[in-house]
């Protein structure tokens, strides 16, 4: 059984426009020890899909029509929040973009981190090494430092002392790493990274990355790494999944989806390389833009867009379905794509 | 964080001159013949110019300024002419009536309205924070003197529970004086009896007052906690497991209170220098009315002496804002 299984997951957004159907059919699923790239062109619904996994998308405005999301065989989509909230911290963490905004400015670094560790500890007590009925004192020492030792791990030089510090006395970069250390506290099996370098200098992307990938192997960790860039996910990613306007589209080992992408989406995006970034814009020999959501195309959300569609495109929308190379690929015509 | 407060304790200086400065200018600019008017009608030309040699007021005004400025700083701050006493030494009995009366209503305003702000927005747009904004707008809309005569017509007239106004019964013996502040100087004392005369009486003058300010902070404690719980960090402390009431009080109230602490010392000045309505209605012996009278009688020193200790407390009540800023927001320290 996979890890996260996210299965055929219908949502939309309603605003003053009406109901947008942002995510339309998105299926994905991780092992332990698997780092996903999850990519797309803006708005096709990457960060919607990481922040289900710990149901932190406010309904309404959203609202789920179908599908399941299943974390360690648990349903999600049922749980209640008390139940979403043990796993929020414990088993899931979740790291964003910017490392400035989402340090709290007017608390130091350890008081954050503390109260993470406090929190991870109350849902399982081996997480502070403590037996379940240990006292207050007791917890605060051992979260304190639990949080020291996982500054330490994540490269932060004299953690003993820096764990005083307030976030505007570090770096991006060394921020991004105590967000990492964060998110690390209470042992979980899943991270989802929603852009984690997108933010830093380029010298520090690199590093933020290889500690990453670093993490995952020790811990054996699955990873969902949101980007907008292929050559991140070339440089650390094992597994991929394309989004193109609300749905996977090709998802699978990361060599066999960039050395053959099947679908001519993914192809696009490739032959647009090495200007890796695919945050926006007309892409390499593609014509046309990405599609409203609030008024999506029929069938296939690709047509429009696609060289090869067919006029049968338009009746019903693909599902994943593997090919001779091994990925999962949503196109009726993946193996003419070949 | 010590030589940040140094450095605007000093700075504090230049603007306590200018100030003095601007208080002696005006004063002097005033029309109208203070030296005529404490005379009396009936004063001589003689009489008149004696009187002028004694206060010192036909001399250059460069030199009025100088020996005012260097008497301000060996608390000689001039005579009033109509009493005939000392500015300072009345400046000591009414100031602290005052301070009392504006300490007391922005600790209710603060007391009442950072909890209320931050429910009403934790509970935006439901009923408790339907209820807090109609209370605010009501708050705002309502003059302070007449909020005052209301409370005196139910607490007083009506329940009897209350005293019409002034500070300790006259027929009483306060606490002995120590902060001038008589609830203050009756904790001093232990005598709780005192305390609870004291509290009688600044009650409804310290509600009174405190109606607007505690508008104005409800009002700000919820758009800054509202703008603090759209931050990209509360997504992250609830991502990471942080319950909704640990976020809240714990790391929302702070970020929203420090943003709020601006718009309270702005009010602790406003409320200082907007006493007296208040202080009429309810008889309150502080610089509020002391002021008036000088004004009605163009006694120069004693208004340019409330001026300038309103004038010096609302510039040192924005240095304490700014320094307590600076205590609940790391990042300004370095500013
Ligand atoms: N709170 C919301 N209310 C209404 N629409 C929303 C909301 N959040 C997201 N959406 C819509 O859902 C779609 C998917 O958004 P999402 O943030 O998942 O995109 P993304 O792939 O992460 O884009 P980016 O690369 O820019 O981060 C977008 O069209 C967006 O406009
Ligand atoms: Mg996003």
């Amino acid at each position: 059984m996979a890890l996260v299984e996210i299965d055929e997951l219908h949502l939309t957004m309603t605003s003053y426009d009406g109901a947008a159907h942002v995510l339309a059919g998105v299926s994905l699923s991780l092992e332990r020890g698997e780092i996903w790239g999850l990519v797309g062109e803006t708005g096709c619904g990457k960060s919607l899909t990481g922040l289900t996994l710990s149901r932190l998308v406010a309904s309404p405005p959203a609202r789920y029509l179908s599908g399941a999301v299943r974390f360690d065989g648990r349903d999600l989509l049922a749980a209640d929040e008390e139940t979403m909230r043990d796993l929020r911290g414990r088993r899931i963490g979740m790291i964003f973009q910017d490392p400035t905004t989402n340090l709290n400015p007017a608390f130091r670094v350890g008081t954050q981190m503390i109260d993470v560790a406090l929190h991870a500890g109350r849902v399982d007590p081996s997480i502070l090494g403590l037996a379940a009925g240990a006292s207050r004192g007791a917890r605060r020492r051992a979260a304190r430092d639990l949080a020291v030792s996982m500054l330490d791990r994540v490269g932060i030089v004299d953690a003993a002392r820096r764990i005083d510090d307030y976030p505007h006395q570090f770096s991006g970069g060394m921020r991004q790493r105590v967000l990492i250390a964060m998110a690390l506290i209470g042992r979980p099996d899943l991270i989802i990274a929603d852009e984690p370098t997108t933010a830093l200098d380029v010298s520090v992307q690199a590093q933020i990355l290889a500690l990453l990938h670093r993490l995952a192997a020790e811990d054996g960790l699955a990873i969902l790494l949101i980007t907008h860039n292929l050559g991140v996910v070339a440089q650390i990613a094992s597994h991929v999944a394309v989004m193109y306007a609300g749905a996977v589209v090709e998802a699978g080992d990361v060599r066999a989806v960039l050395k053959s992408p099947r679908h001519p989406y993914t192809q696009a995006l490739i032959a647009a390389l090495p200007r890796a970034d695919v945050k926006r814009g007309a892409l390499a020999g593609l014509p046309g833009v990405v599609p409203d959501l609030l008024t999506p195309p029929p069938g296939c959300r690709f047509l429009p867009r696609c060289p090869i569609g067919a006029a049968d495109c338009a009746r019903a929308a693909p599902g994943l379905a593997p090919v001779d190379t091994g990925q999962r690929v949503a196109c009726f015509r993946a193996e003419r794509a070949a | 964080m010590l030589t940040y407060a140094l450095r605007r304790i000093v700075l504090l200086l230049p603007v306590l001159v200018g100030l003095s400065i601007i208080v002696f200018a005006i004063a002097r600019l005033l029309p109208g013949d203070p030296v005529q008017l404490a005379a009396g009608p009936q004063a001589t030309k003689e009489e008149i110019e004696a009187l002028a040699r004694e206060l010192g007021l036909d001399r250059p005004l460069i030199a009025q300024y100088w020996s005012y400025a260097t008497g301000l700083l060996q608390g000689d701050w001039g005579q009033s002419i109509l009493t005939r006493r000392p500015v300072w030494e009345d400046l000591r009995i009414y100031l602290p009536a005052t301070l009392e009366l504006v300490f007391a209503a922005m600790a209710i305003a603060v007391a009442i309205g950072l909890p209320a702000g931050l429910l009403s927005a934790a509970y935006a747009n439901r009923w408790p924070d339907y209820l807090s904004r109609t209370l605010s707008l009501g708050a705002i809309s309502m003059p302070r003197f007449f909020l005052g005569l209301l409370m005196q017509l139910f607490f007083v007239m009506q329940m009897g529970w209350l005293p019409l106004g002034g500070r300790f019964p006259l027929v009483e013996i306060p606490p002995p004086a120590v902060t001038g502040l008589i609830t203050l100087d009756a904790l001093i004392a232990r005598d709780g009896g005192a305390f609870l005369t004291a509290l009688k009486h600044l009650a409804m003058p310290a509600a009174a007052m405190s109606l607007s300010p505690l508008a104005t902070i409800t009002r700000m404690m919820r758009a800054t906690t509202l703008e603090a719980m759209s931050q990209d960090y509360v997504t992250t402390a609830r991502a990471l497991g942080l319950s909704r009431g640990k976020i809240l009080f714990k790391y929302v109230a702070r970020n929203a209170a420090s943003a709020t602490l601006t718009v309270i010392g702005l009010y602790f000045g406003w409320l200082l220098a907007g006493t007296v309505l208040v202080e009429t209605v309810f008889d309150w012996p502080g610089v509020g009315l002391y002021a008036t009278k000088a004004i009605a009688t163009q006694d120069f020193m004693p208004l340019m002496g409330v001026t300038l200790v309103i004038g010096a407390l609302f510039v040192i009540v924005n240095l304490i804002v700014d320094l307590a800023y600076g205590l609940i927001n790391p990042k300004a320290r370095y500013a």
